[in-house]
């Protein structure tokens, strides 16, 4: 596999560093807008009776105005604790992290958050869902409004459902569709497609990027899926676990706008490579619980009755 | 067929799952039948219908088969008139067909004593007390389980003293509540209120602790903040749940309510059972005890029916 995308790279003899000229603008450009989040010497220790743990150390990097960063890692790197606290559901413990120049203290409804599990309230229709942040900040016509974000995640006709009567991915919408109505300064999204089936998340996806080119919000986008990261990101940020700390910030040479036909590029492939070495560079060490199974399988069936 | 019958808990439909609710009722029903009315079945005892020589038998006495067989064979010693009798169950258990008719006369005929409560008044004031042991639990019971379950701090204050005070029976406190409330109504209601309020905050504390943390979260992102919380999430996020552990602690209320209402001066339906009991009327009892079953069990099933309506997004309501 590994040698199959080095080869690739041989071939076309393109690096992940190397941008066109349209892209190598676009990032100008991006880097011209205003910062949203600055994030510094971001630090998160867990006290727990295990011992500490160091989810976050050191962490920098800042987003600019409707720029889209995807947050890479294998699980336990801290990418959760990371959204949280940007979210101010978590306090961290060291650094500081602003947005808009004003460090973050608590929750406020200028951070919106979707969660991986299903987060919708079950005893609110679909409507009701994307109305409560209104409601609670009680802000303009919060029905209009609602209708007005369901219909952008094309879901109007459901408006009268309860959740638990949509699917994984239709749930997922109305979840945006309730953070974005409040419209907050930053999207958070933790692995939001994480459950969904492969075909479902593939156009999530797209309808994701169509609403964030149609509306003025920047995404924190959390995921642990190469592909995903590439395809909707401009910058990628590369965590490693134990602690959790930066990696690198990869800017994402694929051209804008993206499509899935993009997928085979030779940008997007030597991205992938990079970050394939990045994230796996050596087998992970199986957990102890896993160590201790090891099976031992016994013939069950006649010795000539075989399957393959 | 067989490994149709015992296949999962899911698969029995709508109308199979009548048919054995019906039939769970009549098997024991049967049972009773076959007792009843099979003359080999049990039927341990004899009921004279001629007494012949026998100076102390009477029409209609019961009396034990082996001393029927005694004084049968003593009067044939003696060539005296043979006594007769038909097999028979003891007193207290009467059969179906006089339980019904016990049942029926107990609505519509006046109580054998002047001033007794008719049986439906009686059965009334047990609801009432009921109802409002079960209120005064409630109005304590339920926002302290909430509060325990969403502050951790109310619930390590609280749950600890509860866990021990609900192991306290509350018969115990029968004699205390008679010094306090005085012998009639009060201290029956105090004994509902004591058994049931303890394990209906830590219930309900547990239910609140189950709710989904996300669902907090989330609100909390979309600016929901202090006692908004609780109302506008915990509370709508818990309901259905916690209308399910009032159904449950609903019928803990009822088996509290014979020995709170002995406590003092006996009232209610306890009391029109006892007084029945005194004057051997079994039938008469066994229809009071019937009508407590009933009046429970229709009372949650209704509940039951009424959760589903008004919890349309709970399907866990489906299942009961
Ligand atoms: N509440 C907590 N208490 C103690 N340790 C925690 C807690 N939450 C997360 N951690 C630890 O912090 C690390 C990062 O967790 P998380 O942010 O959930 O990772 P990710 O989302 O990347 O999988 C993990 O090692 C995890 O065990
Ligand atoms: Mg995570």
């Amino acid at each position: 596999m590994n040698q199959e995308i080095t080869q690739a790279i041989n071939r076309d003899g393109i690096g992940y560093l190397d941008q066109s000229e349209a892209v190598k603008a676009r990032f100008e450009s991006i880097r011209q807008r205003e910062v949203i989040l600055e994030v510094r010497d971001l630090g998160k220790r867990f006290r727990s009776p295990q011992g500490e743990v160091d989810a976050l150390r050191g962490i920098n990097f800042s987003v600019h105005r409707r720029e889209f960063i995807c947050v890479i890692g294998p699980s336990g790197c801290g990418k959760s604790t990371l959204a949280r606290i940007i979210a101010g559901l978590d306090h961290h413990t060291s650094g500081e992290a602003l947005l808009d120049g004003k460090p973050i203290t608590g929750p406020g409804q200028d951070r919106g958050m979707v969660f991986q599990g299903y987060s919708l309230f079950p005893w609110l229709t679909v409507k009701k869902n994307v109305m409560f942040g209104p409601l609670m900040n009680r802000r303009g016509d919060a029905e209009s409004d609602a209708l007005l974000w369901l219909e952008l995640v094309g879901l109007e006709k459901f408006a009268d459902a309860y959740p638990h009567q949509l699917s994984g991915g239709m749930r997922q919408r109305v979840a945006i569709a309730r953070a974005l109505v409040n419209q907050p300064r930053i999207l958070l999204m933790d692995e939001p497609f994480g459950a969904l089936d492969a075909q479902t998340r593939a156009k999530m996806q797209s309808h994701l990027i169509d609403i964030w080119r149609n509306v003025d919000v920047t995404v924190l986008f959390i995921t642990h899926d190469l592909d995903e990261a590439i395809y909707l990101a401009d910058r990628i940020l590369v965590l490693k676990a134990h602690p959790g700390e930066v990696q690198e910030i990869i800017e994402v040479p694929v051209p804008r706008p993206r499509s899935p036909a993009q997928f085979d590029s030779p940008e997007f492939r030597a991205t992938k490579a990079r970050l394939a070495e990045l994230i796996h560079p050596e087998p992970e060490p199986m957990p102890e619980d896993e160590q201790a199974v090891k099976p031992h399988l016994i013939r069950f069936t006649n010795v000539a009755d075989n399957v393959e | 067929m067989i490994s149709n019958w015992f296949g999962g808990r899911m698969d029995f439909d709508a109308r199979k799952r009548t048919l054995f609710a019906i039939g769970s009722f009549l098997l024991p029903l049967l049972v009773w039948c076959l007792v009843s009315y099979v003359p080999f079945i049990w039927h341990p005892k004899i009921e004279v219908t001629v007494p012949g020589g026998v100076d102390y038998f009477q029409v209609g006495m019961l009396v034990d088969k082996a001393q029927f067989e005694e004084e049968t064979a003593y009067t044939r010693e003696q060539k005296l008139a043979l006594p007769a009798g038909i097999p028979a169950n003891p007193i207290y258990l009467p059969a179906p067909h006089e339980v019904a008719q016990a049942f029926y006369t107990g609505f519509t005929k006046a109580p054998e004593q002047k001033d007794a409560p008719w049986l439906h008044e009686s059965l009334w004031h047990s609801i009432q007390i009921i109802l409002w042991g079960f209120l005064i639990s409630s109005l304590i019971g339920v926002p302290l389980g909430i509060l325990a379950g969403t502050y951790a701090s109310v619930g390590r204050l609280s749950e600890p003293f509860i866990e021990f005070f609900r192991y306290l029976p509350a018969p115990a406190f029968g004699a205390l509540a008679v010094a306090v409330l005085g012998i009639y109504d009060g201290p029956k209601i105090a004994i509902i209120v004591i058994g049931t309020l303890f394990q209906q905050v830590l219930i309900i504390a547990n239910t609140t602790r189950k709710l989904e943390a996300t669902l907090i979260e989330a609100a909390r992102t979309l600016g929901t903040r202090g006692a908004s919380l609780v109302t506008k999430v915990v509370l709508p996020g818990i309901l259905p749940d916690l209308y399910r552990d009032q159904r449950i602690l609903l019928g803990w209320a009822w088996t509290y309510l014979i020995v709170a209402e002995l406590i003092g001066t006996s009232s209610g339906i306890t009391w029109y059972i006892t007084q029945q009991a005194r004057y051997q009327h079994f039938d008469t009892v066994y229809a009071a005890i019937m009508i407590i079953g009933i009046i429970g069990f229709g009372t949650d099933l209704i509940l039951a029916r009424l959760g589903r309506r008004l919890f349309p997004w709970d399907r866990a309501q489906d299942r009961r």
